[in-house]
């Protein structure tokens, strides 16, 4: 089966509205992401949270 | 058999996850009108926060149960309800992120992002999936080829509108109720005249909804057909009166599982009424598409049923262990001490 026959019945539009949508949400979450990384990176290490219980 | 066995996996799938996230869903969507400050706020968070992504894995199993069982079915309803699914799609990332985002940085513009993505990516989910299932029970625009004939707006007529209302309503009343049974004090007592308040509303919409059902979709006609059926609207009402009941003794736990009552008798019956039905056409019924033309082999429901049961144990196993693992209450207090989001 080649990928034109496996083509779902939906419009051009809304596959590359979602495409884009993707893009877009996954490239800010990412940089949010990256954000915080180096932050608490910098930060250092917390000390020990309270044991659990 | 098999088609029929994994047809009740597929109900009983969707009505659980109606039951586990419809309470975070419903919190969520009540997030600004019960959180009066950051302590509240704090306590809603914590209250839904070991919770909700256990509770979503009954989406992914809903959403699995087809894919595996009922193939074709899951590639007309993704293809044919496109638009409104990718919707849900990000509003659940979006709102997966905010818990987890909105206490990492010390900052009120911070958080009021996260809160907002919070509250919106839990209304949403909550407004589509009703929107979807009253469609669903009423009948989608489906040819004999499985392409769906109409767009979104084809999905928001008075029905499906108004299944998404009854959603709305009913999952927040049932997460207003859960904060009453996770939290004390003031912010206890709001939760609890919040689920009454809301409960008027909800029985409303639950009447109308009910009677629309007998005249926009086949589910009645087809529970009458097999009486003992009739048992699961019965119980669905027995919930929402013995919810407004135990609410007004003050009994919390007891109001949510009747809540609960309501939302898996409400699925079920919908569920049953649908049977063989997983996506009926509006069109032309014979272009339904039904537990039997849209299965799997049956060399793979046998395969898969023995999975489900050696695996779903597990799964109930390991969440009713996070349950009683995070039993105590959630206060003001408890959230300054240890891991808390």
């Amino acid at each position: 089966m080649k990928t034109t026959d496996a083509v779902s019945p939906i419009a051009v539009s809304q596959v590359g509205t979602s495409l884009v949508a993707f893009f877009l949400v996954y490239a800010l979450l990412g940089a949010v992401d990256f954000y915080l990384l180096f932050k608490f990176a910098r930060k250092g290490p917390e000390a020990a949270p309270a044991a659990a219980k | 058999m098999f088609e029929t066995i994994w047809f009740v996996i597929w109900g009983v799938a969707w009505a659980v996850y109606f039951m586990l996230d419809g309470f975070d869903l419903g919190l969520g969507t009540l997030f600004p009108f019960l959180a009066k400050n950051e302590t509240d706020k704090r306590i809603l968070v914590n209250a839904m926060g070991p919770f909700w992504d256990g509770n979503e894995v009954w989406l992914i199993t809903a959403g699995g149960v087809t894919f595996a069982a009922f193939p074709r079915a899951y590639a007309i309803m993704f293809s044919g309800l496109y638009t409104p699914l990718m919707l849900l799609l990000f509003a659940l990332i979006l709102r997966g992120v905010a818990f987890e985002f909105r206490g990492k940085e010390d900052s009120q513009a911070w958080r009021t992002t996260w809160d907002t993505c919070l509250v919106v990516g839990s209304f949403l989910p909550a407004l589509l999936l009703g929107v979807a299932f009253a469609n669903i029970f009423a009948g989608l625009p489906l040819d004999a080829a499985g392409a769906f004939h109409g767009n979104l707006f084809t999905l928001l007529n008075p029905y499906g509108l108004l299944g998404g209302v009854l959603f709305v309503l009913v999952f927040a009343v049932h997460g207003a109720l859960w904060l009453t049974t996770r939290t004390e004090g003031e912010l206890q007592t709001r939760a609890g005249r919040m689920a009454t308040t809301l409960w008027l509303a909800e029985t409303a919409v639950a009447v109308v909804f009910l009677v629309m059902t007998w005249f926009s979709t086949r589910l009645w006609q087809n529970v009458l057909a097999k009486p003992v059926l009739l048992v699961l609207p019965l119980v669905a009402v027995a919930g929402l009166l013995l919810t407004r009941i135990f609410a007004a003794r003050g009994a919390w736990w007891l109001a949510w599982f009747a809540s609960s009552a309501l939302i898996l008798g409400t699925v079920l019956f919908g569920v049953a009424g649908l049977f063989p039905n997983l996506l009926p056409s509006s069109l032309d019924p014979a272009a339904s598409v039904t537990a039997f033309n849209a299965a799997s082999s049956p060399l793979t429901l046998k395969i898969m049923l023995g999975v489900v049961l050696c695996f779903l144990p597990v799964v109930i196993g390991y969440q009713v262990w996070v349950y009683l693992k995070f039993r105590d209450l959630v206060t003001a207090e408890s959230i300054q001490k240890g891991p808390a989001y």
